[in-house]
């Protein structure tokens, strides 16, 4: 308590007034003279502009809609679960790679109807954009324009891509290329991610090879598509200034690309020129325990 | 008289008694003293005892004088000097009931009277008076003879003459202990105090005791004692009140040319029916009122121009009860006593306390409680006599009584007035408003001075002459001899009887004519004016003294009453508890407990300020009332209200102080709040200490403590609603809101700043947030211009462009208007950047607007946004580092969630951000109000010295130069509020306004 009063007393009161009072009486002249120089810094700032590359990659819905477009049963386990969040929101990247990854869950849920998770979600997010400085795009209007949507698929989904893509452009403006690029890294590797837990979790045994090449095909040929979306945000993270986490995700997106390179390019071609070629669950057993390592990185806390 | 010292006197009795035969006079004589003293079974039941030991004596060959040594000392441990002289009156009666005394009988006289400290002059003195019959045969200055005044006396003795007496009335007087006997030598019957008197058996006279002879001359106690104490009567004490008028505010006349003349000694009556104007008359007479017309002098001083001369001179007993119930009699006292003299130790206080205790006879009941008049633990006339007491202590030379005698009993009365007559005997002037009194209390009285409806003098002179007087002018004869005032009143107001024998309402006799009856037939017997001023009997401590005589009172007063101190002090933790544990809410997914996910806190802060504002205005509402009366008295002795209203705000702070303090923790402890408590029990002790000032503004506003209490909902509801939480500042009604600011009614709530005081010391000042603070607030000032701003300073360039060219004059005034906002917002941008980084900004006006300019300001907006981004960038990176220092110093992740966990509190973040305001930008007066992130905006732009009025959850106050925090700020507004009630108290400003208003 005496530590306290003390503390009280010094820090505030005598600080309070007697800085304040000098700073006023000088008239402020420094803090003016240091914006000044920020500002000529900023006005020599040669600014990356990446909201079109943004633009043009694929939005966070679209994995989840096709997975459920082509007839895959809906699994609960599969979406990231909110109890990281404590530990989430205290690291800039790790929240932004898991508001990438909460944005594909969202979109899960949302072609599946699940709005009431996908409410919770969405408060994640929006609790994962504070955390990073753009809780405006989370604006308590978005929410209720979400909330009112519920029911109606598209709309949502075009909220939820509307957001997500805001946030990531709000990031790139604001010199935060890094964090732009990690929500677009956490979002393409849940859609990946989703996609291959779709089919290793499919029960294909006791069906025979045609069924089975009608469900597995569709899926297989999602996970295929994602080359070029890996490719684009691989060439985007080159461009920018390399960090850490920035180093790392590259360094896990390039193992992915390396298995696109063999074994999935091998699928691919097989299935575009030989007409018997029947895709089964083990083809894509590589790619499934990277992905599923590198997504639960994200999403494990300590 | 104890059984114990009963038995002691006759065994006294007994031994002087045996010195020869115990003869069957000297048995009557026994008997008759024990049926004075004890009923007649008992009286046989110790005559029984006397005659044992009578026989033990004879039987034993112990020495009496040893005997008679030990009973003495029993004696004088349990008996005063008064009822010791009765012992020694008691043996000389037995002594002597054989008409004889022997030597050995004289010794033992001596021996017992010395050993009961009185010396051998007085045994002699008793001894003569009782023996001797004759008026010649003793020659002292302490004798008083009252006969028919034909036998000549020794030139030393005092004299009553009583026409028509046969025989006389012999009167001894013991000067040490104002005693007085009385025996009657004759053969007629008297009556003293109506029980006969025998012939030549000798009575203690009491206080107030009369004689009545057979022929209706009555020997008056008073009248005794005054020829006693003529020569030594106090030196200098004139009292005139010369043609006194006095008209009430309202034009009424109170009093017409009332005339008063009085020396010391004098016990004075005012009397009137009711509304003639007798306290009026009081309350000039001691100077609480000024005359209109006429001066009141007391040794040629105007004690209304002079007051400072005279100061102590007066005392007034007012009506009204003045005792502190909680305190014991002595304490009453002792207290007035120390506010009196300042220079008495306390064992002179102690002494002179006890003394006048004794002189009231409440030397028993000291230790009492004097409790309200309706839990009472003493009788009503014990009430009386300490209110008494509480002048009688500084013994003033001049005292008003009013109405000592309402309410209590004919006997408590007679005590009273027995009281005051000894005053006056003592040389004291003592004017009395009395009521109806009964005949022997009407006798006492020195001086009437009768009243009539209007204020008019209708008689002043002897009270019992009165009667006679009124008679003789209404030509009515009557052979009653009694003295009852009530005559006097029957002919004053007696009324017309119309002609079918019914009394009118109408007066034989109009007040104006009674007062011409006595102009005409009275002249005022003027005293002799002396000119030294009378001594002061006070002398009052200094305002500190006070203060602390005043602080040891009331604590005092506090302390005894149990009841009080239980609830007061239990009342806080109970409410703490009870608050603290219905707010402990732990969200639905977690079993733990966790102080960030409490939604409740900011209700916390809410109900705590409400709680702290209700137990100060409780504990304190009532204060002043209760003092009223006492109030009253004090500022008549011209003690300081500054040190009453001091001690008053002493104890209720520190009464407040525990309060908070145990309200702070005990909540804290619950709800785990953490490295708050100083700041809570700051805010929270200082709001208590308003409301503290609030409640004895009120008390001492209002009459009734009903009033105050009905009163108190309309204090806090405001308080409630405009506290900033109920209802949000911006949602009020639009006529007092402003969207810049809190509005102004919401200012003046101690609440408001309270609450704001609370809630941005938990957010910013956690030990969590602190660290992160600064850099979230560049973030979120950059999120604010970069999401809000510019792009709101863009479609307004983007409206003026294309209405420029706008031939309607709306447009053209919408375009002027929107461009001046566009002007005004960016000039304060270059304020901070420097004005040189974009010149062009005063040709933003719809003269010189162009294609040109829109380009150049759109891409100076560019550069604002990357400036911001830039800054906003940095910030980041800085708190990323705070963070991970943050972990390496204590556990890691772990450890900083813990903390945050721990500090931080989700529901306040979110208000004092305000995010989940649908407004996050407004335009308001040619500028744009940013309403996102109150707690990160300081005061910026003040337009003068003392503007420190901003948005609610400002982190910073401006004022006069300084940026304030907001926490040290709000503190120190909420103790201007109660130094600005202070001096609102000490005028009285609240009752001023009130007592404008009509009071019924």
């Amino acid at each position: 308590m005496k530590f306290q009063l003390k503390r009280l007393l010094n820090s505030q009161t005598f600080l309070t007034l007697s800085l304040t009072f000098l700073l006023a009486s000088c008239g402020g002249s420094k803090s003016e003279e240091s914006d000044g120089k920020a500002f000529t810094e900023a006005e020599e700032q040669i600014l990356q502009d990446i909201s079109e590359t943004i633009a043009d990659l694929p939005a966070p819905s679209l994995v989840p809609q096709t997975i459920q477009e082509i007839g895959a049963e809906y699994n609960p386990s599969l979406i990231s679960p909110l109890h990281g969040m404590d530990e989430y929101v205290l690291n800039e990247d790790k929240a932004a790679m898991n508001l990438g990854i909460f944005s594909s869950d969202i979109g899960y849920l949302v072609a599946y109807d699940q709005v009431q998770e996908s409410i919770e979600h969405m408060g994640a997010c929006q609790e994962l954009s504070e955390a990073l400085g753009v809780s405006s795009v989370f604006s308590l209007e978005t929410m209720e324009r979400y909330e009112k949507a519920v029911g109606d698929h598209q709309k949502l989904m075009e909220l939820l891509n509307e957001t997500i893509i805001a946030a990531e452009q709000n990031l790139g403006s604001s010199d935060r290329l890094g964090m732009a690029a990690l929500v677009l890294g956490g979002s393409f590797i849940e859609g990946l991610y989703l996609s291959v837990a779709v089919i290793s979790d499919y029960h294909t045994d006791d069906m025979d090879a045609k069924t089975r090449n009608e469900i597995l095909e569709p899926l297989v040929q999602l996970v295929l598509d994602q080359k070029k979306p890996l490719d684009d945000i691989i060439k985007l993270l080159r461009d920018i200034p390399r960090d850490r986490p920035i180093a790392r995700l590259i360094a896990e997106l390039e193992i992915l690309d390396l298995l696109y390179e063999g074994d999935l390019n091998k699928i691919a071609e097989g299935m575009k020129n030989n007409p018997d070629f029947h895709v089964t669950k083990d083809m894509m057993f590589d790619l499934t325990l990277e992905i599923t390592r590198i997504r639960n990185e994200i999403v494990e806390i300590d | 008289m104890s059984e114990e010292i009963l038995r002691a006197i006759i065994h006294l009795l007994a031994i002087v008694a045996k010195e020869d035969e115990v003869t069957l006079d000297e048995k009557a004589s026994i008997l008759s003293f024990l049926k004075e003293s004890v009923t007649e079974e008992d009286a046989n039941k110790y005559l029984g005892h006397f005659d044992k030991y009578v026989e033990k004596i004879a039987a034993t060959d112990e020495n009496d004088l040893e005997l008679v040594d030990g009973i003495c000392k029993q004696i004088n441990l349990a008996q005063t000097n008064q009822q010791k002289i009765v012992v020694i009156l008691k043996l000389m009666e037995l002594i002597a009931a054989d008409g004889k005394v022997t030597k050995r009988e004289n010794e033992l006289l001596y021996r017992i009277s010395e050993n009961l400290n009185f010396s051998q002059r007085i045994a002699d003195l008793i001894k003569a008076f009782v023996i001797f019959q004759e008026r010649s045969k003793i020659i002292s200055s302490n004798i008083l003879v009252a006969d028919n005044g034909t036998y000549e006396l020794p030139e030393k003795c005092k004299h009553i003459k009583v026409p028509d007496l046969e025989g006389f009335v012999f009167i001894l007087r013991i000067a040490e202990l104002e005693v007085y006997f009385a025996k009657y030598v004759g053969t007629e019957v008297n009556f003293l105090n109506n029980s006969p008197m025998r012939s030549n058996h000798v009575y203690v006279l009491p206080v107030g005791a009369v004689i009545k002879t057979h022929e209706s001359h009555p020997i008056f106690y008073s009248d005794v004692v005054s020829k006693f104490r003529l020569e030594q009567e106090e030196a200098g004490l004139s009292f005139i009140a010369d043609d006194i008028s006095f008209k009430f505010a309202n034009g009424n006349i109170g009093l017409r040319s009332v005339n008063v003349s009085e020396e010391g000694g004098r016990l004075i009556a005012l009397m009137g029916g009711s509304g003639a104007g007798k306290s009026t008359l009081l309350n000039v007479l001691n100077g609480n009122e000024s005359p209109s017309e006429g001066v009141v002098r007391i040794n040629e001083v105007d004690i209304h121009k002079d007051k400072k001369q005279i100061e102590g001179v007066i005392g007034y007993i007012p009506q009204d009860d003045l005792l502190v119930e909680e305190l014991t009699v002595y304490e009453n006292l002792f207290f007035a006593g120390k506010l009196c003299f300042k220079d008495k130790s306390d064992n002179e206080l102690k002494e002179l306390t006890e003394k006048t205790l004794e002189a009231l006879g409440l030397f028993e009941a000291r230790h009492l409680k004097v409790g309200s008049p309706l839990d009472k633990s003493i009788s009503g006339g014990q009430r009386k006599r300490v209110n008494i007491g509480l002048e009688l202590l500084r013994e003033p030379s001049i005292l008003f009584v009013d109405e000592p005698t309402s309410g209590l009993s004919s006997r408590d009365s007679e005590n009273i007035m027995e009281l005051l007559k000894e005053l006056s005997l003592k040389g004291k002037m003592i004017f009395v408003v009395i009521h109806q009194p009964s005949e022997d209390i009407f006798k006492m009285f020195d001086k009437l001075i009768l009243l009539d409806v209007g204020g008019y003098q209708i008689y002043y002179g002897n009270p019992v002459q009165s009667i006679q007087y009124f008679r003789e002018i209404v030509h009515m004869v009557d052979g009653k001899s009694s003295a009852n005032p009530e005559q006097v009143f029957n002919i004053i107001e007696s009324k017309v009887v119309n002609e079918f024998g019914v009394l009118t309402n109408k007066r034989k006799t109009s007040p104006a004519q009674w007062n011409q009856e006595f102009l005409k037939r009275s002249e005022l017997a003027k005293v002799k004016e002396v000119n030294d001023v009378p001594p002061r009997s006070l002398n009052i401590p200094g305002r500190l003294k006070q203060l602390f005589i005043f602080t040891k009172r009331d604590s005092l007063a506090k302390l005894s009453n149990k009841q009080y101190l239980l609830v007061n002090f239990l009342e806080a933790p109970v409410l703490a508890i009870i608050l603290a544990f219905i707010i402990r809410y732990i969200q639905e997914d977690s079993s733990d407990y966790t102080f960030r996910e409490n939604l409740n806190i900011p209700v916390f802060f809410f109900m705590s300020v409400i709680v702290s504002l209700f137990m100060g205005l409780t504990v304190s509402a009532e204060e002043i009332i209760r003092d009223r009366k006492i109030l009253k008295r004090e500022s008549f002795l011209n003690l300081s209200r500054m040190s009453y209203l001091g001690s008053k705000i002493v104890i209720l702070f520190g009464i407040s102080a525990i309060q908070t303090i145990t309200f702070v923790v005990i909540s804290s402890l619950i709800l785990e709040i953490k490295g708050m408590t100083m700041t809570l029990w700051m805010v929270l002790f200082s709001v208590s200490c308003f409301a503290n000032m609030l409640g004895l503004n009120v008390s001492s506003a209002f009459k009734s403590a009903v009033t105050v209490y009905v009163l108190i909902p309309l204090l806090i509801i405001p308080q409630l609603i405009l506290s900033g939480v109920v209802v949000n500042f911006d949602k009020l009604n639009p006529s007092i809101t402003s969207e810049d600011k809190v509005p102004f009614i919401g200012e003046v709530m101690a609440s408001r700043w309270a609450y704001e005081a609370m809630s941005v010391a938990q957010f910013k000042e956690n030990a969590y947030f602190e660290n992160l603070y600064g850099s979230e607030k560049v973030i979120a000032q950059a999120e604010f211009k970069n999401v809000y701003l510019v792009p709101r300073l863009m479609s307004e360039l983007e409206f003026a462009k294309i209405q420029l060219k706008s031939e309607s004059p709306e447009d053209r005034k919408l375009v002027d208007y929107k461009l001046e906002t566009v002007r005004n917002e960016l000039k304060k941008e270059l304020s901070k950047i420097g004005a040189d980084k974009f010149p062009e900004v005063d040709q933003l006006n719809r003269k010189q607007f162009s294609d040109e300019l829109f380009e150049k300001t759109k891409a100076f907006l560019d550069k604002l946004k990357s400036y911001y981004n830039l800054k906003s960038g940095r910030a980041h990176k800085e708190k990323n580092e705070m963070l991970d220092m943050l972990r390496s110093s204590g556990g890691g992740d772990k450890g900083l969630l813990e903390l945050r966990n721990s500090y931080e509190n989700e529901a306040v973040s979110i208000l004092v951000r305000n995010t989940a305001t649908e407004h996050r930008i407004l335009e308001h007066k040619k500028e744009f109000i940013q309403k996102i992130y109150p707690i990160y905006l300081d005061p910026q732009f003040p337009s003068h010295a003392f503007d420190f009025r901003g948005q609610f959850y400002t982190p910073k106050k401006y004022f006069a130069g300084m940026m304030v925090d907001t926490k040290v700020f709000n503190i120190l507004v909420i103790w201007s509020m109660s130094v600005f009630l202070l001096i609102s108290l000490y005028f009285d400003w609240l009752r001023k306004v009130i007592s404008g208003f009509p009071s019924k």
